[in-house]
């Protein structure tokens, strides 16, 4: 019996499935054995008999091969490198690769080590998250206080390093920290609910707090998430009523309480910023102009070609020019370089991006896979439709960096562990058998209307 | 009794589904079921059972989990709403050609 089952997944190319398919067969020629030796034949005649019913080895485990194939995700490994390729192209026509040339064969060493990042991941086996997440983790915060708290260190300035976009390899990372809590109770929820709060702790603490506060969100997204999949033993209602309790309401009131209480104070800068946003005509000769140039700009911007404006920015005569230079304005820079076309290529192109990661997202019948596809589904979303906010003025201004079209080594390797991570995800979507059902309920009742 | 056997690889996706719609079953309680219920005409080989389920899981018609039955944890196959829009086009199909075939058989008989 052994020999045949080996002659069947010895067909089959991908490894991980040989054992859970061996498992099956396994058991079925066991239970038709035993019917046989039942129906009064010896135990090695049963075995012998149950074996040749199942027919041609080599046929069945060609056939079984054919359906649990590794696949490749040609469009998103296009999409990747095209993008990637139009993004240097971007960087270099707004200017800020031009004029130095190191600069420009610096950015070309962090697009081939995201390339390699993401190459990696894609042949790695993604469901190492889901079996070490807590070793992740930590892996992740020491990498993570390195990259962010070296510069921190050197600079001594109270500036962010462009780095801290790291801070988004957590959602995937918590992910499968919930995947690891699976099958327990609130006890589990409570675990990964200090989890999180620890996590956004670390990052407020090296990074920002609008960085710190979208992995929050998305970390809370993903456990409210797992509580309506029904990964933990516990009543859904109850379960999300805390975890929103405890991680929204009661922070929420507590930072109300404190705008509250700062709001007619000048001296928090974060209160200052909101009211700027709030009224940007009021506080036009301060805080607010950002939002006045942002406007005057865009309306000044035509479909194809450099806006009116243009020039004098160039020159570097009218105020505004350090935001025109920033990072998270690059695609407002564009557009008033290049015109309304050229920046809405660039947006489609995010669009496509992400419509693709959902796509995937939606595809996902295995349960680890789903969650950290919606992880990085989430990630991209939320950094591409935060900075295209920012760049038409609809978003308070805040340090972030497009996927694509960001300088610097640390935004190219985040979103190239979210695109690798989901191309390793739909590589592996036929391969990966979920070996035990999260929490199923054990019996079934149903009612059946006979007609006499 | 054998049976031409084209005609039964095509609709044994269907039988399965058939069967499963009642209740949640594993491969071998399938065969089993399948050859009482149809007098042993029913045959099905083990070594087409499998990768038929494994398609059908795929294409989400079927979904699979592991439970305990007589002390041995066991693969169970389960449909899902997709598999019984799937079953219900199938069925109708399959009627569409029966009552076809039969007309022209019998046809002025």
């Amino acid at each position: 019996m052994e020999e045949f089952i080996r002659q069947i997944t010895e067909q089959i190319r991908c490894v991980r499935v040989r054992e859970y398919v061996a498992k099956e067969l396994r058991d079925h020629i066991t239970d038709q054995a035993a019917a046989y030796e039942e129906k009064g034949a010896s135990h090695d005649e049963a075995v012998r008999k149950a074996v040749q019913e199942m027919g041609d080895p080599v046929e069945v485990g060609m056939e079984l091969d054919r359906i649990h194939r590794p696949q490749t995700d040609y469009v998103m490994v296009g999409m990747a490198f095209l993008f990637s390729l139009g993004g240097m192209f971007v960087l270099y026509l707004t200017g800020g690769l031009s004029e130095a040339s190191t600069e420009f064969a610096r950015q070309c060493i962090c697009l081939l080590l995201s390339f390699g990042v993401m190459a990696g991941i894609y042949f790695l086996d993604y469901t190492i998250i889901g079996r070490y997440p807590f070793a992740i983790a930590a892996l992740t915060a020491v990498f993570f206080v390195i990259a962010v708290g070296a510069p921190i260190m050197a600079w001594h300035d109270g500036r962010v390093p462009e780095t801290h976009i790291l801070a988004y390899l957590y959602v995937p990372v918590f992910a499968g920290i919930l995947y690891r809590l699976r099958g327990k109770g609130y006890g589990a929820v409570t675990a990964a609910m200090a989890v999180e709060v620890a996590m956004a702790v670390l990052i407020r603490g090296l990074a920002t707090m609008h960085t710190a506060a979208a992995v929050y969100g998305m970390c809370l997204v993903l456990l409210l998430l797992a509580i309506r999949k029904g990964w933990f033993a516990v009543r859904k209602g109850v379960a999300s009523a805390l975890a929103v309790g405890v991680l929204v309401v009661l922070p929420l009131g507590l930072a109300a309480a404190g705008l509250f209480l700062s709001w007619n104070s000048e001296d928090s800068f974060r209160v200052a910023r909101l009211r700027a946003y709030l009224n940007p005509e009021q506080y036009a000769a301060g805080a607010g102009y950002i939002y006045q140039y942002i406007r005057q700009q865009l309306g000044a911007a035509r479909f194809i070609g450099a806006s009116d404006l243009n020039a004098s920015m160039e020159a570097g005569s009218m105020a505004g020019f350090a935001i025109y230079r920033s990072e998270p304005f690059i695609l407002l820079h564009l557009v008033c370089r290049y015109g309304i076309l050229a920046g809405s290529l660039v947006v489609l192109a995010f669009a496509a991006v992400i419509a693709h990661a959902f796509r995937i997202v939606r595809r996902q019948k295995n349960q680890l896979g789903f969650m950290v596809s919606v992880a990085c589904f989430m990630v991209l979303l939320v950094n591409c439709a935060e900075g295209i906010l920012i760049n038409t003025g609809y978003y308070p201004v805040t340090s972030m960096q497009f996927p694509f079209i960001s300088y610097g080594v640390g935004a190219p390797v985040t979103y190239a562990v979210m695109i690798g991570l989901l191309l390793s995800i739909y590589r592996n979507e036929k391969t990966i058998a979920e070996s035990v059902a999260a929490h199923r309920p054990s019996w079934r009742l149903s009612i059946k209307l006979e007609k006499r | 009794m054998s049976i031409d056997k084209s005609l039964i690889s095509g609709s044994t996706s269907m039988l399965l589904l058939r069967l499963l719609e009642e209740k949640d079953m594993y491969g071998y309680e399938m065969i089993d079921t399948l050859e009482k219920k149809s007098n042993n005409v029913f045959t099905l080989k083990a070594g087409t059972l499998y990768p038929l389920l494994h398609s059908l899981e795929d294409r989400n018609y079927l979904t699979s989990y592991e439970s305990e039955a007589g002390g041995k944890m066991r693969k169970y196959y389960s449909i899902t709403k997709e598999g019984r829009k799937y079953l219900q086009s199938r069925k109708e199909e399959w009627q569409e050609y029966q009552a076809a075939v039969l007309s022209v058989l019998w046809v002025g008989a």
